[in-house]
């Protein structure tokens, strides 16, 4: 048998050490730019739901956009956001979506009308799907099929359903079918919850 | 030296090319030039792996133990590559998007490695440096060249700029995968006619062996 040897562990931890510290200390020069580039892309999706999405790309634009017509509200603990139009009027309510898809968490953001009959629009935060396949929910094909879609607020569930089922508001991406089922799934499981607590309570404010 | 150079140059961009002559490399040459930008950006992020891998491994190379010289040349490698990362998120979020789960495979692309192991292993640091940016140009080279005709024959554009006028049909063949594929065949043909070989034969016609 070989002789053991500590060199090769020990030459391996100072490495490691080397270069986590280099590493860390790029995290943190970066971590605050990186977390601002997020925060502007999650205002970005809300302003995509609510069809407010200007030209530009301008971050202070963005900014200032969002705090114009996105307003937190907490609903007996839910935290929702309110859409305002350009007089301050509530036109929109935006409901968090969270669940579990093909390979991962999915989180994303529906924007209902205030009477929750219209689905204005639907945006997806994060998710970990195959690109190229269940990754195409990001693409706007997909995504601007939600745009003024007719749901049922007494359904209970089933708020959303693929064609061709005669009363389908939106289609399926082929080649996905795993990911579109599970955006269905968790669409309705979240509308569920929502229309049947959240909405009441709303209501009663 | 500056033929030795201009040798280790000629070699990495055109006579032993990691993608059309060792057939590396070729699942990133694949994804991701459907756009120049994409191409151009992801070539000039695997130089900057390739060249500072190579620099360490070379340094690292007289005190490395033998037998544990690829865990630590992953180590290295991967460093580089998180470092790629950072840099592209925080300062390009948009092309950090857009080259999505491709910037993390760079440890995975098998140029760098292969480098590390054949060059760097064996020569001084300064060769090994230049030798990573040779091989990463060469990667590069063949990247923009696909991507020129995948993005100017699928879109009409170069790097987005329309170049070939509103009435150009799309050729939406080549922005898919599969026009990767015929495009890296064609290109291999190519360069297996034209282009002689390390050792200085002319290329054999049809495509040597």
């Amino acid at each position: 048998m070989k002789k053991f040897t500590v060199k090769p562990i020990l030459f391996m931890v100072v490495l490691t050490l080397i270069y986590t510290t280099i590493l860390a200390s790029i995290n943190a020069i970066t971590v605050d730019r990186i977390r601002l580039n997020e925060r502007l892309s999650e205002q970005t999706s809300f302003l995509y739901v609510l069809d407010l999405l200007p030209d530009t790309q301008e971050a202070s634009a963005i900014n200032s956009l969002y705090e114009q017509h996105v307003r937190e509200i907490d609903v007996n603990g839910e935290i929702i956001f309110e859409g305002l139009n350009d007089e301050g009027e509530v036109f929109a309510y935006i409901v968090p979506i969270v669940g579990g898809a093909v390979w991962g968490e999915l989180q994303g953001i529906v924007a209902l009308s205030p009477d929750f009959e219209t689905v204005l629009g639907i945006d997806f935060l994060s998710h970990s799907e195959t690109p190229g396949l269940g990754g195409r929910i990001d693409e706007l094909s997909f995504k601007e099929q939600f745009r003024d879609i007719e749901i049922d607020p007494e359904a209970g569930s089933d708020f959303l359903v693929y064609r061709p089922n005669p009363d389908g508001q939106v289609d399926a991406i082929s080649g996905a079918t795993g990911t579109s089922n599970a955006v269905r799934r968790i669409f309705n499981d979240n509308m569920a919850v929502f229309m049947s607590e959240t909405r009441e309570a709303l209501a009663n404010d | 030296m500056i033929k030795k150079i201009k040798n280790i140059f000629t070699l990495g961009l055109l006579k032993d090319n990691p993608v059309f002559r060792q057939i590396l490399g070729i699942c990133s040459a694949l994804a991701v030039t459907n756009l120049l930008m994409n191409s151009l950006v992801m070539g000039i992020g695997l130089i900057f792996v390739t060249s500072l891998s190579s620099l360490t491994v070379s340094i690292l190379r007289k005190y490395t133990p033998k037998h544990i010289r690829m865990m630590v040349q992953t180590l290295i490698i991967s460093a580089y590559v998180i470092i790629v990362d950072i840099v592209l998120k925080a300062y390009f979020p948009a092309m950090s998007e857009a080259l999505g789960p491709y910037v993390g495979l760079i440890i995975t692309n098998c140029i760098i490695m292969g480098r590390c192991e054949v060059y760097a292993q064996n020569n001084p640091p300064l060769d090994s440096f230049i030798d990573g940016i040779a091989s990463g140009a060469g990667y590069s080279l063949v990247l923009l060249t696909i991507a020129f005709f995948r993005e100017l024959l699928g879109f009409g554009s170069l790097f987005g700029i329309n170049v070939l006028g509103e009435n150009w049909v799309n050729w939406v063949f080549m922005i898919m995968p599969p026009g990767a594929f015929f495009m890296l065949g064609i290109l291999i043909w190519v360069a297996n006619t034209y282009i002689p070989t390390k050792d200085g034969k002319a290329p054999a016609a049809g495509g040597g062996q």
